[in-house]
């Protein structure tokens, strides 16, 4: 392992539990049927086959949805828990910033909580003792800090374990969600404490859903998904594609909602509709669709009364159901008259839409009487893939300029 | 399977110091955050033995136990005490691993130091009962002399023997609470294979052989005759119980290195 490598990690696999249980119920069944020789391959992994590397001084970002295994990496690295099969080499001492309040006893006060802490951490009771008015300081806890911690909130609790983790060595920091909790301005001075770790040379494994944070603080991200590693790279690139995995799993979770809720549809026997199919410019169903190239929307339909006396409405909501989209049509304009099966198909035109997941709100009304003769909302889901990060309805680049202030 | 930590070996000192300092840090924690909020505090580590005392004088009165001559009263206070140790040891160690698992969970420590604080805390309430006893013993003008210095070999031999039986719990327990659950009743029946409440001569000679497998016979026998009987220990009691002990840490030992390597996953 090349000298600026400072952990290194090769096929690694995890399978939480005693190996035992899984070895005495493979053994039975080799015993039973000798062709079976894939077993250690079943049951539920944690980590499958993950490979990588971290330099010295690099920062390295780890996102993935819950159970996606990030935490259970870190837990290897630790060394809290082995792993299943898989080899791994971690070159200086480590330090885990998870569970920072792990040990605290509610009855004992602040000060006698940080004792405890430094103990569990791994600092001797001098460095406590000389480290105490620093952490009493940081923690700006004052009457609290001798008081019972059963009394604290958990923004002041957080402060008590960071303030003591702040002071522990290490050359490889292992941090885990630590900055979810406290104020803003807690989350500054971590992240300065951080920035300091960086700087001072350390190594530094970040676990967090803040992707805003990941992307300006980490030089590598690595995708973790259901136990694998999808993708390991600079940060801008592999936050894009989580985001589009997100955007898929949310349209996948809302098509089984919506298949379960038919109150959300309303029809009627003069208006059938069959199918929606959604298509992206080259006419592909089901593929990824990019908003700057626009897509196609079919309703397959059958109605009984004149396309020329119906009116037709279509509504793009996104993810939090606000109307990105909406236009109404008249039957008459679209220049057919008939009655029975026919296609409706929407274009879509080139728009900067934020990539996310979106769903398809229908309904059908007579132009005349403005009765509603069909109602479907969230008839169709569809992914539009983000190119880069993306937030708010639209994706557009700004112009952004400064005029200097002239002081006389 | 490969970890290599190569900070680990060339830092066994500091591994070691760092055992010993968390060790202290969670034997404080529990004694003080254990009585913080009682009105006794650790006056209740006396009313434990001093109840069975009373419980147990009762009974005699009723079956008519011979004390072999010394006064009931001290006869049998002076076994609850060092047992009161051992059982609350057993007792404690069995969840301790659990009642950690937010440390366990996050650093990789020796996890031996959860059931040895658990020991270590129970030797405060030790201290604090033998008080009492220390009291009596003025009292009844016990005889003291050199024999008093096998008082700590005795009370090491049942931490360890507790620590023994302590890991081995913890180590099942861990994975399945039953073991855990039982403990209190085991320990009740333990009490009463063990010459507390009667004396070790009442014992029917055909069961002799069975009675003395129970390790704790030897190591009560022995703080019988050191605190009561001002003689040294029976050597060959002593060395029977010696016996148990190490069987028990043969068997408990191996079991929870490999085990506990897995306590994260399962808490």
């Amino acid at each position: 392992m090349s000298d600026d490598v400072i952990i290194k990690v090769e096929g690694l696999w995890k399978r939480y539990g005693l190996p035992l249980v899984p070895a005495v119920r493979g053994l039975v069944t080799r015993l039973r049927n000798s062709k079976s020789s894939t077993l250690n391959e079943r049951g539920p992994w944690a980590l499958r086959d993950i490979s990588f590397e971290v330099k010295r001084g690099e920062t390295l970002g780890i996102i993935g949805r819950n159970g996606a295994g990030k935490s259970t990496l870190l837990k290897i690295l630790a060394g809290v828990t082995p792993p299943t099969r898989g080899q791994i080499e971690v070159r200086g001492r480590v330090f885990p910033m998870i569970e920072l309040n792990a040990g605290i006893h509610p009855e004992l006060t602040g000060r006698e909580n940080v004792r405890l802490l430094g103990a569990i951490m791994g600092l001797s009771r001098l460095e406590i003792e000389e480290k105490m008015p620093e952490i009493e300081e940081f923690t700006e806890l004052e009457e609290w800090f001798n008081q019972p911690v059963r009394k604290y909130s958990s923004g002041m609790l957080a402060r008590l374990g960071f303030g003591v983790a702040m002071n522990v060595e290490a050359d490889i920091l292992l941090v885990d969600e630590v900055l979810a909790v406290g104020d803003v301005g807690f989350q500054n001075r971590c992240l300065g404490r951080m920035k300091e770790y960086r700087e001072a040379g350390k190594t530094i494994l970040f676990v967090s859903h803040a992707l805003e944070m990941v992307q300006y603080l980490c030089q590598q991200v690595m995708l973790l998904d259901k136990g694998e590693a999808i993708v390991e790279g600079k940060p801008e690139g592999v936050i894009t594609q989580y985001e589009n995995i997100q955007y898929h799993e949310d349209a996948n979770y809302r098509a089984r909602q919506h298949s379960l809720k038919e109150k959300f549809v309303f029809s009627t026997e003069d208006f059938l509709l069959f199918k929606v199919r959604v298509l992206n410019v080259y006419e592909q169903e089901n593929r990824q669709i990019r908003a700057k190239d626009g897509f196609l929307v079919i309703f397959e339909c059958e109605s009984g009364i004149p396309i020329e006396r119906l009116l037709f409405t279509f509504d793009l909501l996104n993810q939090k159901r606000e109307p990105c989209l909406w236009d109404v049509i008249e039957g008459q304009s679209l220049g057919v008259s008939n009655v029975g099966r026919f296609n409706l198909i929407i274009a879509v035109p080139p728009l900067p839409l934020s990539g996310g997941s979106y769903v398809i709100d229908f309904a059908v009304r007579v132009r005349d009487s403005f009765v509603t003769l069909a109602k479907f909302k969230g008839i169709a889901q569809l992914v539009i893939e983000a190119q880069q990060r993306e937030r708010g309805m639209l994706s557009v680049p700004l112009r952004w300029s400064v005029t200097e202030e002239q002081h006389n | 399977m490969n970890i290599l930590y190569p900070e680990r070996h060339y830092n066994q000192r500091n591994a070691i110091n760092r055992f010993f300092n968390l060790l202290w840090a969670l034997v404080i924690r529990e004694i003080k955050g254990q009585y913080r909020r009682s009105f006794l505090g650790p006056v209740w580590a006396l009313l434990q033995p001093l109840f069975y005392m009373v419980i147990f004088t009762f009974i005699r009165g009723v079956l008519k136990i011979s004390s072999e001559g010394i006064p009931y009263v001290l006869f049998t206070y002076s076994a609850l005490v060092p047992w009161t140790f051992f059982s609350n040891a057993v007792t404690r160690c069995g969840p301790s691993v659990m009642q950690n698992a937010g440390i366990v969970k996050k650093m990789a420590l020796p996890r031996v130091v959860f059931p040895t604080a658990a020991v270590i805390t129970s030797l405060f309430d030790l201290f604090m009962s033998g008080i009492i006893l220390i009291g009596m013993m003025f009292w009844f003008h016990v005889p003291i002399g050199w024999f008093f210095l096998w008082l700590p070999v005795l009370v090491f031999l049942t931490a360890l023997l507790a620590l023994g039986i302590g890991i081995f719990i913890a180590a099942v327990g861990t994975y399945k609470r039953d073991i855990v659950f039982a403990t209190p009743f085991l320990m009740q029946f333990w009490l009463l294979a063990t010459p507390i409440m009667y004396p070790l001569s009442s014992v029917p000679g055909r069961w002799q052989r069975i009675y003395m497998a129970n390790p704790m016979v030897g190591l009560i026998e022995g703080f019988h005759s050191v605190l009561i009987k001002g003689s040294a220990p029976d050597l060959n009691l002593l060395a029977v119980s010696i016996i148990g002990i190490g069987v028990i840490w043969i068997i408990a030992w191996p079991l929870f290195r490999v085990v506990s390597q897995y306590f994260a996953d399962v808490l």
